[in-house]
């Protein structure tokens, strides 16, 4: 492999993690909930993924885990924003203090842990024998086709299936959805909980597959980035696939800054997603794309019948 | 006491950078690289001019940690006033930037030649020091969010710019049709806001550290987020909050030095914000006004300014 193939492949690789994470802030915001608390749900996802692997041994086992630990966070903001009605923002900022906190916290023991278990790459018969492309996509970890199959699945869930409809209803005028007797209350729940259980998917994708251990840093402003890949992906899943691989270069750009022969020093190189984001977010605005194109109707708004 | 008070002060600082475009609904999550930034400088004075002596010093150390936070700050706030860009993201994004340049600067430019083994800046001269008040160790940083707050709090009362920042919140159509420059005054909270983060980051570096190197702010930036949210955007609560939480929480724990982590810090901080809002709601009270039209939606609040 020649050293662009080389990059091409640990860009794929390190935009899994990012996929599954906005994938699933996208499902919560489009039933009209948001959750900036991505970091925090992915940090606990993260190190609950190494520990489970820890004790089990087995890398699946950590994914689950993992799975599971995001779910019961976003479970909580679940309950603050949709039952208690309180700010999103200030919610979702509970969750990202306070769940990265938490996850330094169960992590204290596990930093510099080797791991026994890890996710394994995969070549995918016949396809991983294509030139360029096969050495690229197809000779991937497991996570990084299961995040690319999400993202494809949920756009198909969004579009094509009633509940997906339902949801978008709910995210764009849940007072409608309710008089047409969709439960709101339980598809903003249900959203909220897969989001959640997605970002601690991407957190473990981090711990298990991308570069497997924990550390306090090991997150290290992904979740802020997905935040803004919703936006960059006008909120539709499959056009977060593309995002999440450009940020993915970004990221593995100070990794591999030797194999390019960049002279660049390594800090200045690890701010690139960093300031990518925030350009993007400012010729988003500038440019005279509405950046609300595809915007949830009442994201962020908390929805009381009888209100 | 002292200790814990003066742990309290980068504290009050970050909480009141938050609290104050919390006036125009604005997040400013940015108080941790704004802090950082005013760490940078202070450094670029201390280390390039360290001849100078504590008269000059010192105010150009504190105008050199204000001037930086607030160049920070404007990073989120042009884009902010110019293209409604979410400040939410942009002032996060500007943390990470922002401790990438103090790594860079600490294993680059300004890597100390004496400390081999760990990357840190050459130690400050001892006139960067502020006032110290006899051998009690209480210093001259802690009248900063002291003043900061009597001062803010006072505008946000009885002045007519603090009557424009609250008309803007609760109507921003209004506002602009009678003429309130909602650009401007944007722009304004953001500076003073990232001003103060630097002066924290400038009080830190001066005060308990005598070099730039990482690791100053345990997240007083993000911790600050929870003290003006407690505060309900008050900024004398903030201050207050600030020393009390943070003062008694954070410093109280961590001199216990009970193996308390910053991590534990920061856990504790969120539970304590869940269970305030679920008091105020329980309680029927509103922590935070309800923001209609919750304002974090890119390119919707402040529509009315484009």
């Amino acid at each position: 492999m020649n050293t662009l193939m080389t990059v091409s492949a640990a860009a794929v690789a390190a935009g899994a993690a990012l996929l599954f994470t906005t994938v699933g802030e996208i499902i919560t915001e489009r039933a009209g909930v948001l959750n900036i608390g991505l970091e925090g749900m992915m940090a606990v996802g993260a190190v609950t993924g190494f520990l489970v692997m820890d004790q089990t041994g087995s890398a699946y086992a950590g994914v689950l885990g993992a799975l599971a630990s995001g779910a019961v966070v976003a479970l909580v903001h679940a309950v603050f924003v949709v039952t208690l009605r309180v700010d999103q923002v200030v919610s979702g900022l509970g969750i990202a203090i306070g769940a990265s906190g938490l996850a330094t916290v169960i992590g204290r023991d596990l930093v510099g842990v080797p791991p026994r278990a890890t996710v394994g790459t995969s070549e995918i018969p016949l396809l991983s024998d294509l030139p360029v492309v096969g050495d690229i996509l197809f000779s991937q970890g497991v996570l990084t086709y299961a995040a690319i199959i999400v993202a494809l699945a949920a756009a198909a869930f969004l579009s094509v299936t009633r509940t997906g409809l339902h949801l978008q209803a709910v995210g764009e005028n849940p007072l409608a959805a309710d008089g047409t007797g969709i439960k709101v209350e339980l598809y903003r729940y249900s959203a909220t909980v897969f989001g959640g259980a997605l970002a601690g998917i991407g957190g473990a994708t981090l711990s298990l597959q991308e570069s497997p251990g924990w550390s306090q840093r090991l997150v290290g402003g992904r979740g802020w980035i997905c935040v803004a890949l919703v936006i960059f992906a006008f909120w539709s899943p499959s056009r977060a696939i593309g995002g999440a691989f450009l940020f993915g270069f970004l990221q593995i750009l100070a990794l591999e800054a030797q194999i390019l022969d960049l002279t660049i020093p390594t800090p200045i190189l690890a701010m690139l997603p960093f300031i990518g984001t925030l350009v993007v977010l400012i010729l988003i605005s500038f440019t005279g794309v509405k950046s609300r194109l595809g915007a949830p109707a009442a994201l962020g708004r908390p929805y009381a019948r009888g209100a | 006491m002292t200790q814990a008070a003066l742990k309290a002060v980068p504290l009050a600082l970050t909480g009141l950078a938050v609290a104050l475009p919390l006036k125009l609904k604005l997040w400013n999550i940015g108080g941790e690289g704004q802090l950082y930034a005013g760490v940078v400088g202070a450094g670029f004075v201390a280390l390039n001019l360290p001849e100078l002596p504590a008269a000059v010093m010192v105010p150009l150390v504190v105008a050199a940690g204000a001037a930086g936070g607030c160049l920070w700050a404007l990073l989120a706030a042009v884009p902010r006033a110019l293209g409604a860009v979410d400040e939410i993201i942009s002032t996060l994004m500007l943390n990470y930037v922002a401790i990438l340049l103090v790594d860079y600067l600490v294993t680059g430019p300004w890597r100390s030649t004496e400390a081999l083994n760990f990357p840190i800046s050459d130690s400050f001269p001892a006139s960067t020091r502020l006032p110290v008040w006899g051998t009690t160790g209480l210093h001259a940083g802690i009248l900063f969010p002291l003043v900061a707050g009597m001062m803010l709090g006072a505008l946000m009362m009885w002045s007519k710019w603090g009557f424009e920042l609250s008309m803007t919140a609760s109507n921003p159509s209004a506002a602009v049709i009678v003429g309130v420059p909602v650009r401007r005054n944007i722009l304004m909270t953001m500076a003073i806001a990232g001003a103060l983060s630097g002066i924290g980051g400038m009080i830190e570096v001066t005060m308990n550290f005598g070099t730039v190197q990482q690791g100053i702010s345990p997240g007083y930036g993000y911790i600050g987020i929870v003290v003006a949210t407690l505060a309900a955007g008050s900024m004398l609560g903030t201050v207050v909050i600030a020393f009390v939480m943070g003062g008694l929480v954070v410093g109280g724990l961590a001199l216990q030095t009970l193996g308390v982590s910053d991590g534990f810090v920061l856990f504790l901080q969120g539970t304590i914000l869940f269970f305030a809002l679920l008091g105020s709601r329980l309680g029927g009270v509103r922590l935070l006004q309800r923001r209609e039209r919750a304002r974090v939606e890119p390119g919707e609040p402040l529509e009315a300014v484009r």
